[in-house]
């Protein structure tokens, strides 16, 4: 049981973001070196080394170091962008990494995504056998569990139906019971255990569980607290590519709560374009100052054109992807919003509804049927905090997953 | 004990990982296959039919109204059996050259040797390589032309062709990775190529003094070995196949090499 299944030492992956072309052109190849002779030949000095490529590197893992025995399941967190996919990437082959290395002691099965390579014409029964290969399953090993998988996805009565029929619920229900039946000794798992409804959840934890209690080794990413807590028995926090802390749930858990900075405001701001009719410049979410647990998001845009039908529309996603709010300005009717020049909305977000959670926040210019306009990629989001402690976490019983928990509101009668 | 490490560029293929990965490959192959059959009614013979268009086409124009001579060969056959090389020539690096940039969902989610995608197009397009090839030896058979010893070599041009076709689709879908440019270019190289090839004329026609030149298209090796084999007419072309191997195989072997040196990064780069 305490056999070494994972030593990662000094683990580092650099990425380069921003440049201009994210591949590199076939032009910029051919007409550095072009240049440089010329500059030889006119006896200048040679160009100063590539400074394209300098200006924008980003360490998304630095100098990461542990090891894990097998059998024991690690859960990891950190906020959005603190490298726990880029460690669990690297863990699973999918990208090499700057420096360091991993040994791994064992089969290691990754899990990233749920259906991945999922076909809509096939069916079923054919998308299992897909699928199960992609992820690793040897051909005979899937014709074993093939039943289990089928009946775990209760779909036993569409199997031989092309997927594209499904509703999005059965093929969610599918793509994760493929990947619950993988069986590696190591298994990496990112964010996927809330596909389904609010019943298969409970069952895919339930399964999860299983697994773990089995004596498996996990490495568990998620946002859901809860779930890190029923499940794990370290935790490893990350922030900026680094280890913050490695150390056993509950004091890993507690200290994550308590690091994150709630009242500080987080603005990006975007780069202008003249030629877009329409252009947010600046996106901000900070703390209602009257009710500290709502939100209000600030939105500054540049309006250069006409365009009748533009709508700024506002998204929240909790952890699990699940669309929890939509607003859009087309019932908000101020006369000035659409003149040329520069404006600042505010919009209120009603988080006090939510259930605790990491939710994040995009939002863009969008005209109905056609691409958005500007949608960028935001990385603006709030953490709901639990509110009350109750003897459900004292027994380390998951809160109920839940989208929404407003302030429950209890009355004696009698 | 696997132990993951920086790239180091240039390494050996690990041949039994790929033979690991078998199953992956069958299922991709049948997959595409598939998924090409499903909701047509005519299913497979959609992928003949370009080809054939293009050949019915063809011979009228070349054939009948201008008349290129073929030294009393049908034109219908000169076509076809140029088509049937250069038809899955062309389509197998069209697909492999997008291929990887298309598998940017498996390749960014799961881990296999990369290798598999780019190789999945060269089996997918035999099928429709097999089809083309059986017209063309009915198209033959009602000329007439029937089988003779010469007929044991056919095997050898196609086998040239599809390693040549794996060569050159291993280099373009690397490529293609890190310069999208390559992907736009392809079409253009391929139809300058159906015309620096042998494909609607005998390579007989080409003049004496560029015959040099001209061979060094490795394409030109295999059409006329085909050629020869079916038809059993000329003498053996045995300069331009003695090109077409020796192309064939090193882009093969290098475009392993190239595809290796670019697969780890492949991932980040997509």
């Amino acid at each position: 049981m305490s056999a070494l299944a994972l030593k990662v030492v000094g683990l580092s992956k650099q990425y380069r973001i921003g440049v201009d072309d994210p591949f590199r052109s076939v032009r910029k190849s051919i007409s550095r070196p072009i240049r440089q002779l010329k500059r030889a030949i006119m006896r200048q000095p040679p160009l100063p080394p590539n400074n394209l490529v300098d200006t924008n590197e980003y360490w998304a893992l630095k100098d990461v170091s542990f090891e894990v025995k097998h059998g024991e399941a690690i859960g990891i967190i950190g906020r959005n962008g603190a490298g726990k996919t880029t460690l669990l990437k690297v863990l699973a082959h999918i990208t090499s990494p700057t420096e360091g290395y991993a040994d791994i002691y064992g089969r290691l099965g990754a899990l990233l995504e749920v259906g991945t390579g999922f076909h809509p014409e096939l069916t079923g029964r054919e998308n299992i056998y897909l699928n199960a290969t992609i992820l690793g399953m040897k051909k005979d090993e899937i014709k074993r569990r093939f039943d289990e998988i089928v009946a775990f996805a209760e779909i036993e009565r569409f199997i031989d139906t092309p997927v594209k029929r499904y509703s999005s619920g059965m093929f969610a229900r599918l793509a994760f019971s493929v990947a619950a039946h993988l069986d590696p000794e190591i298994l990496v798992v990112d964010e996927v255990l809330s596909v389904g409804d609010i019943a298969f959840q409970k069952k895919s934890l339930g399964k999860m569980e299983g697994v773990m209690k089995q004596g498996r080794t996990v490495l568990f990413v998620s946002h859901s607290i809860a779930a890190i807590r029923s499940f794990c028995t370290r935790v490893i926090l990350l922030d900026g590519g680094r280890i913050i802390e490695d150390g056993d749930t509950a004091s890993v858990i507690g200290n994550y709560i308590k690091s994150i900075d709630y009242g500080k405001s987080d603005v990006i701001d975007y780069h202008d374009d003249p030629k877009t009719p329409i252009k947010l410049l600046r996106a901000e979410i900070s703390p209602d100052p009257i009710n500290p647990s709502d939100y209000i998001l600030r939105c500054t845009y540049r309006v250069r054109g006409k365009l009748p039908n533009i709508m700024l529309c506002v998204i929240v996603r909790d952890a699990s992807n699940v669309d929890v709010f939509y607003a859009n300005d087309d019932n908000f009717k101020h006369p000035n919003k659409r003149k040329k020049g520069t404006h600042t909305v505010s919009l209120k977000i009603p988080a006090h509804l939510f259930a605790p959670g990491e939710y994040t926040i995009s939002y863009g210019f969008w005209e109905p049927a056609h691409d958005p306009a500007d949608f960028p990629q935001s990385r603006l989001w709030f953490r709901v905090e639990e509110r009350f402690v109750t003897r459900l976490s004292a027994h380390n019983i998951p809160w109920p997953s839940v989208v929404y928990e407003p302030n429950p509101q209890w009355e004696y009668i009698a | 004990m696997r132990r993951i490490q920086p790239s180091r560029g240039w390494t050996a293929v690990d041949l039994q990982e790929l033979w690991d990965h078998r199953n992956l490959l069958f299922y991709l192959v049948w997959r595409d296959i598939r998924v090409l059959f499903s909701n047509t009614g005519l299913g497979i013979l959609w992928i003949v039919l370009q080809p054939l268009a293009t050949a019915i086409v063809i011979t009228i124009v070349l054939g009948y109204f201008a008349r290129v001579p073929t030294n009393n060969i049908p034109y219908p056959v000169v076509v076809l059996s140029g088509l049937v090389l250069y038809n899955y020539f062309s389509v197998v690096v069209t697909q492999a050259a997008h291929s990887m940039v298309n598998s940017a969902y498996l390749l960014t989610k799961v881990y296999f040797p990369r290798l598999i995608i780019p190789t999945v197009p060269v089996l997918t397009g035999l099928i429709d390589a097999m089809v083309l090839l059986i017209v063309l030896l009915i198209v033959a058979f009602l000329y007439n032309i029937l089988p003779t010893i010469t007929w044991l070599f056919l095997p050898i041009p196609i086998l040239i062709n599809i390693i040549l076709t794996l060569g050159v689709g291993l280099w373009v879908s690397a490529l293609n990775v890190q310069y999208r440019d390559v992907g736009k270019a392809i079409p253009i190289f391929l139809q300058i190529g159906t015309y620096a090839s042998p494909i609607f004329y005998l390579s007989s026609l080409v003049p004496e003094g560029w015959r040099g030149v001209y061979s060094l298209n490795p394409i030109v090796g295999v059409v006329d070995g085909l050629r020869w084999s079916l038809l059993g007419v000329g003498p053996f072309p045995g300069i331009p196949l003695a090109v077409s191997i020796v192309a064939a195989l090193l882009l093969f072997t290098s475009g392993i090499f190239f595809f290796r040196g670019m697969e780890e990064k492949a991932a980040d780069l997509i």
